[in-house]
This record gives C-alpha cells, structure tokens and sequence, in this order.
C-alpha cells in the first residue's frame, strides 16, 4: 500500500518536472497549455503602440514567394506570411490574373512588414502593421488584367473593433471596401493594384508614427509597386485553390476515418472469445 | 490456474492486435486533425464548430476501438478530479506567476459574449483528446506489452506533434512535456478522470488568466 503511494508520488512527481522542462524549453511567455480552441499567438509589431513593450513579442516575418509562370499564365498565388496559426499577411490571385511581360518565366509575390511612411491614413489610426506587397517579374511590377482583382488579408492586433483595410499609393490612403475573414481582428479587401497596405481604425488622425519600432526593419516611405488606383469592390475575390484544397482534404479526412472506424470494429469482433454454445453470457458451458 | 489454449481458428496474438490498434488510432487522430483543419477555414484553430467535430470523431473513434471509462467507486473518481485539478494548478501557476512578475504579451481571446460556447467548445475538446490519448490510444500501447511508460510516451509525442500544425512548431516543447504530466496523471489515476480534468482546467484557465 505505501508502496504504491510512493509509486504514484513518483510518477506525479516526474510528469511536472516533464511540464516544468517543457514551459522552460518553450519561453516563458507559453500560455499554461498550447490547446485551447481560440488560442492564438501574441500579434507581431514592428511599431509598438504605447503601452506595448516590443521585448516581449517576436518580430513580425516577411515572406517571398516565386512561382512559375505555365504556359504564358501567371500562377494562382494564394500566400501568406508564416506566423502559425494566423497569418498576419495574406495575398490571394487566381491564376491568369496579371498581365505578364513577354518572356517572362516566373512571378515573385512579397509581403513585407514595413516602418510606416510618413503619411498617415487622414481618417484614422493605424491598426498594426504596414504590408508593402509588390507583384513582380524580373523587376517589373505586375498589374492586374482589367477587371480582375486580387484580396488582401490582413491580421490586427487583439482590439475587437472593425477595422479598414486602406491602401497606399505613396501620396494617400485610400480606404477598401473590408470584410471581417473567419476570425476576430483579421480583415480582407479586394484590390486591383498592389501597393501597401494596413488596417485602420477609425478615430482621431495620427500626426505621426509610433515612435519605438523594431530596429533593423526596413525604413521604407511606401511607394507604387505596380500602376492602377485602388479602388475597392465587394464582389467575391480570388482564393478558390484554396477553398477546393480545404474539401479535398475533407473528403480524404473523412475518408481515412471511416477506415479507420471499420478497422477498430473488425478488431474488436477479431479481439472478442468466439462464441460458446449455448449462446450462455459468463457462464461457462458444459462440455457434454 | 492457467487457461487452456482454444482450439480452432487461429487467433491473432494480442499484443499484435493492440499494435494495430494503436496505428490505426493515431491515423486517425491524424485524418481528425486535417478534418478540423481544412473544416475551420479561415478561422483555423479558432474555428469553434470545427473544434466540435473535431472531438466528436475523436470519441467516436475512442468508443469505436472499445474504450470504456474505468468504472471506478466515487471516492476513488474524487481523487482522480483531485489530482486533475493539482495538474491544471500545476500548469497555469507556473504562466500565472510569470506574467505577475514580468508581463506578457496581449493574446488574443474571444469576446466575452461567446464565453459559454467557447467554454464548452474547449471543454468538450479537452476532454475527447483525453478519452482517444490516455484512454483508447494509452491502453492500446499498453496493451503491446510495451508497458505504461512507452504509452504515456506515445500519447505524449502524438498530443504534440497533432498540435504543430496549429500552434507552430514553437508549442513542441510544451505540449510534449504537459502530454507526459498528463500520463503520468493517467498512470498514477489508473483512469482518464484526472488527466481530462488537468487538461480540460489548463485549457478553460486561458480565458481567466491568460
């Protein structure tokens, strides 16, 4: 009997060491458990607002993305930058979608978290961080095809306000025609060029930008990456890839699943005594 | 007094079956986690319908493999919620502490208009991880012969490795070390009750404390 206590203090005792090891290795700033349904990480600054203390969170990350170009087609992008589980950045455009230039062989997509320019949005403050998302080939700026439009996804931080997706040109910001997408503080808007962009908040203009921003990102004043102005829609935008990829990945889910479910239950039959004569439940029978 | 061998068909060895039951059990852990994944579209991990199904299919699949809860006296259910609620103290007083002492970042939590969804949603999650890993999954492998720390050992990497996909590879760590303290809480138990109440605690202590 104590001898079985002292096993099971054992046993405790070195699953917490395990959970002690395991907060240590991780950071001190882990929540007690990585699974919760809504767990999501810290937002990422490059500006910190007041009241943000930018030792503590991980820099925001810039992504770049080349893709092949197929038989005189640009590719679908569907790309985001790779903070996991959210994104902060996204960029969505359906194949066909951008005017190439001849001999081109590949398009380079980027999301680039940057200092903000110097303008500041007239009719707000901004909420998070400036995207500068150039489309290229070679050095040339990709524009898109008349009428087509491309979606930008962005992540604010934690505030549960609505927020505007708005656009730069490099002289002003324009407000997009925004959506909240599948979760709080993230928002998208469908553009036709692609220049910079962040979320704004509505409220008092800011008259300049935070002061403490991350040291060694890129201290850019926005400008044009590609001609067209930035006029918002609200039609539906680019993103079907990803929408077919997400049921194909459902069917083979469920697929797999039931599978599995048949598998264990021809076990459990294969695993059970096989039947007595007599059909008698616990009882053994007599042999005659 | 030993049993006699059956005559008859040949059956398959135990410890063979229990292996299988293992692998198809972590396949389908892992066909579950790309159902919730590719269902939460845009909302991902924070899709709260998806988190149900999610642990839906995991009870199915833990009730489908034969899983039964140990029908245990209520002093003895008392101790294992006892040490349950130790587990969950254990692993937020650590966090707690630290963000007293130094602070932390602002984590995004939901609005506090979706607390009970939220609550249930994470409540139910929690606990169906807990029935498939250290019920279904744990008595499988131990069942292998392999003895109960290679299962605790086994849940534990298959808890984490199923969250990588969600929470980054950065979450490794903490998910292998709380997967052990949650199978050392099965071991120690003898039942699911203490590490599905750890591991349910932990996870409703975030919108509290974190």
């Amino acid at each position: 009997m104590r001898r079985a206590a002292r096993h099971r203090r054992a046993v405790l005792a070195a699953g917490a060491a395990a959970a002690l090891a395991g907060w240590l290795a991780t950071g001190t700033n882990a929540p007690p458990l990585y699974d919760s349904v809504g767990v999501a990480p810290p937002f990422r600054y490059v500006c910190a607002p007041a009241g943000i203390n930018l030792s503590l969170h991980p820099a925001p990350n810039p992504a770049t993305q080349t893709l092949p170009v197929t038989n005189g087609q640009s590719p679908g992008v569907g790309f985001t930058t790779d903070e996991v589980p959210i994104p902060q950045a996204q960029v969505l455009v359906q194949a066909g979608e951008l005017v190439l230039p001849p001999g081109a062989t590949a398009i380079t997509v980027s999301l680039t978290p940057v200092v903000p320019p110097q303008i500041l949005p007239s009719d707000g403050v901004l909420d998070g961080n400036v995207y500068d998302i150039p489309v290229t080939a070679g050095n040339v700026a990709l524009p898109l095809a008349p009428g087509a439009l491309a979606t930008v996804v962005l992540r604010g931080p934690p505030t549960g306000k609505l927020a505007t997706l708005e656009q730069f040109d490099g002289r002003t910001w324009t407000p997009l025609n925004s959506t909240p997408v599948g979760t709080a503080d993230i928002f998208g808007a469908n553009v036709t060029s692609f220049t910079t962009f962040a979320l704004v908040l509505p409220g008092s203009p800011q008259t300049h930008a935070a002061a403490g921003c991350l040291p060694g990102t890129t201290l850019v004043a926005p400008g044009v990456s590609s001609s067209g102005s930035a006029t918002s829609t609200a039609s539906a935008g680019a993103g079907g890839e990803s929408s077919n990829t997400a049921l194909i990945l459902i069917g083979v889910a469920v697929v797999a699943l039931l599978v599995a479910g048949g598998l264990l239950l021809l076990l459990r039959s294969s695993g059970r005594p096989p039947p007595r004569s007599g059909g008698g439940r616990g009882r053994p029978s007599r042999r005659r | 007094m030993a049993a006699k061998p059956q005559l008859g068909a040949a059956q398959p060895r135990p410890s063979a079956v229990a292996a299988l039951r293992a692998g198809i059990l972590m396949g389908g852990l892992a066909a579950a986690m790309t159902l919730r994944l590719a269902s939460g579209g845009a909302a991902g991990s924070t899709s709260q319908p998806a988190a149900v199904l999610f642990a839906a299919v995991l009870l199915a699949l833990g009730l489908l493999s034969g899983w039964r809860p140990v029908r245990g006296s209520w002093p003895s259910r008392a101790r294992g919620a006892g040490m349950g609620l130790g587990g969950a103290t254990l692993l937020c007083a650590l966090p707690l502490a630290h963000r007293l002492w130094v602070g932390v970042p602002a984590v995004p939590r939901p609005a506090w208009g979706m607390l009970l969804t939220w609550s249930l949603a994470t409540f139910c999650v929690a606990v169906a991880e807990e029935v498939l890993l250290r019920g279904a999954l744990f008595d499988a492998v131990r069942r292998t012969g392999a003895g109960e720390a290679a299962a605790v050992a086994v849940a534990a990497v298959a808890f984490a490795v199923i969250h990588v996909p969600m929470y980054g590879p950065g979450a490794l760590p903490l998910d292998l070390g709380v997967g052990v303290l949650l199978g050392c809480l099965r071991v120690a138990s003898g039942g699911v009750t203490a590490p599905a109440t750890a591991h349910a605690g932990a996870d409703l202590a975030l919108w509290w404390v974190w």
